[in-house]
């Protein structure tokens, strides 16, 4: 016998009472570990550029700029190139499936979004030339099987077109990749095309996309643009898409703090209940205690007997929840659920899963393993 | 053997005192005693309840502490050892048989007796080898896998007995072992303590109530009061 095999035989003693706490601590781990993973999907983009500047209504996001705007923009001094677009709700034959849409321009919008927006010269061409063309995120190409040729009828959310249609028709002229795993889930439409068969807001965009030349400061070609449209009827302001996303990820930010909350209050409970069931599992023993202080184990050892059985009891629920977390993070990452899709395990979470199992092992124990010193053994074994 | 009180003292009490709890409600159990334990010596200490029999052998184990005076084993005191020290003095020289057996439920009969093993520096199959001889000594080489649930209590104080000399200990301390058993097992387990006694030299100092058992030792002193009162000798 060695001291671990004798840990292991204390820690399974009451075996279900152990199988419960393994339970609870995997399920707590499992839990951690998905969202932990939710959260980093929340984070921003780090291929957000910082050199690609976005412009829109200084009052909020879904008030609109005139496409005026980006012609008196592009003649502004540093600025290489300036794309728009529109963001619309799309719905897939039924309301049922719903798709993000983005109306542009698609000659620069396609050009300053070469990155991100992976397509064969030839379907891109294709869809330049054809203004109800539609580009489709190989996500949602793969979800409705749709293919290069086929027709695409839409309906667009608060939209009413001119000639009182009900819906929009459209060809898929290209399936687009995006550069991450990621399969994307949105569509590019000809802006154009939509803003000419719209009834309301015409010749007005979302979003401006301004590219800057090297080696000018996007700073100063943000204030540039801001200053161009003060006191105009719909002032701007101009960020970097990098500064966007970040304010964009700030919206849900009592999302992450909710998620911390249950993080923490799960973690919370979970090395309260270790302390207990292991406190309970000291006072059931204390006569073994004293027995093994009699036969000359000392604090140290002893403590050594406590710690390694809260830590191998951590460990084993710790690995088997984050193994469990890791399946149904891979399981959701099946989905089509753009946020799930970004959810991975990853190095990090590993890693924060091991450092929490030697948290909960020691602190879990740390209770128990002061009262280890007050233990007389004199006193106890006199109970006989 | 030649006659333990020739041999030099393997304990020495030299005006011992101890008393248990605070100022106004203080108990005193030893008062200036002054006692010498020869090595190799089967001394019996009987006397009623409170009379001080289990803190004696507290203090010879160093489970307790005296309030004053000292204690020395093979002539170093040991009374003042703290901590780690004191374990690690009790690991070494002191073997220890209690009334109630002690064993650890969940383990077998070899793995209690490798416990005390565990604390020295003995390889796994050192330490098994050990255990395994140890139990057979005690005539239960045919049980070392059984847990203390399937031992009968004899057995069980058997297994107990070879955990407290597994580690090869200078002085067996026994308090009442034979305190749970019928007599035929009693006897059985005397006569171990006497073998392990006459034949392996050990010291063996064992309190008990019970004059049968106080037979099988070498001297017998009975203890009233925390005052060695009278001194017998066995034939």
């Amino acid at each position: 016998m060695t001291i671990l095999g004798l840990i292991r035989k204390n820690l399974f003693r009451r075996k279900l009472r152990t199988g419960l706490l393994l339970v609870t601590i995997a399920v707590v781990f499992l839990l951690l570990s998905v969202l932990a993973s939710f959260k980093f999907a929340f984070d921003v983009d780090s291929r957000a550029a910082d050199t690609r500047l976005l412009t829109f209504n200084r009052i909020s996001y879904s008030e609109k700029l005139p496409i005026a705007y980006a012609a008196q923009i592009a003649a502004l001094p540093g600025v290489r190139d300036v794309g728009y677009s529109n963001l619309l709700l799309g719905f897939y034959r039924t309301r049922a499936n719903p798709v993000a849409i983005y109306a542009i321009d698609p000659n620069v919008f396609l050009t300053q979004h070469a990155e991100d927006v992976l397509v064969g010269e030839k379907e891109r061409a294709a869809f330049a030339a054809d203004r109800a063309g539609v580009l489709v995120g190989s996500g949602v190409a793969q979800r409705y099987g749709l293919h290069v040729g086929d027709p695409l009828p839409l309906s667009l959310a608060g939209v009413v077109r001119s000639d009182g249609a009900p819906s929009w028709r459209f060809q898929v002229d290209g399936i687009y990749r995006g550069a991450g795993r990621i399969e994307p889930i949105a569509l590019y439409i000809h802006d154009e095309y939509f803003d000419e068969a719209r009834v309301l807001d015409r010749g007005t965009v979302d979003m401006i996309w301004v590219r800057t030349k090297p080696g000018v400061p996007p700073d100063q070609v943000a204030n540039a643009i801001d200053a161009r449209f003060r006191n105009a009827l719909a002032e701007t302001r101009t960020t970097t898409e990098s500064e966007f996303a970040r304010a964009f990820v700030a919206q849900f930010g009592n999302v992450a703090v909710i998620i911390a909350a249950i993080a923490l209050a799960a973690a919370a409970t979970v090395l309260l209940i270790v302390t207990n069931t292991v406190m309970i599992s000291f006072r059931e023993r204390i006569r073994e205690i004293a027995v093994l202080k009699a036969l000359g184990f000392t604090n140290g050892k002893l403590y050594r007997l406590i710690f390694g059985e809260t830590l191998l009891l951590s460990a084993l629920g710790g690995i088997a929840g984050v193994a469990a977390g890791a399946l149904m993070i891979s399981a959701l990452g099946q989905s089509s659920n753009a946020l799930f899709q970004r959810m991975t395990l990853g190095p990090v979470i590993p890693a924060l899963a091991v450092l929490a199992i030697f948290l909960l092992g020691f602190l879990g124990g740390a209770f128990p393993a002061t009262r280890i010193a007050s233990v007389d053994p004199a006193r106890v074994l006199a109970r006989e | 053997m030649s006659g333990p009180t020739r041999s030099p003292p393997l304990y020495e009490l030299s005006h011992v005192s101890k008393s248990f709890g605070e100022r106004s409600a203080r108990t005193m159990i030893f008062d200036d005693f002054n006692f010498a334990i020869a090595k190799g010596e089967f001394l019996a200490i009987m006397g009623p309840s409170g009379s001080g029999k289990s803190t004696l052998l507290n203090l010879l184990s160093g489970l307790d502490r005296p309030t004053g005076g000292e204690i020395r084993f093979e002539g170093n005191r040991v009374d003042n050892l703290r901590g780690g020290r004191m374990a690690r003095w009790r690991a070494r020289h002191v073997g220890i048989v209690f009334q109630a057996y002690n064993l650890v439920p969940v383990l077998s009969a070899l793995q209690n007796v490798e416990l005390p093993l565990l604390l020295t520096n003995l390889g796994a199959a050192k330490r098994r080898s050990n255990a395994q001889l140890a139990l057979q000594l005690v005539g239960l080489a045919d049980r070392v896998n059984y847990p203390p649930r399937k031992l009968s209590g004899g057995q069980q104080q058997r297994v107990a007995i070879a955990r407290a000399i597994v580690s090869d200990p200078t002085v067996l301390l026994c308090d009442e072992p034979t305190g749970n058993l019928d007599r035929a097992t009693a006897n059985e387990l005397l006569t171990l303590l006497q073998q392990l006694n006459r034949q392996q030299g050990k010291t063996v100092v064992m309190v008990t109530h019970d004059p049968d058992a106080a037979k099988y030792a070498s001297a017998v002193r009975h203890l009233d009061k925390g005052l060695l009162t009278q001194v017998a000798r066995t034939p």
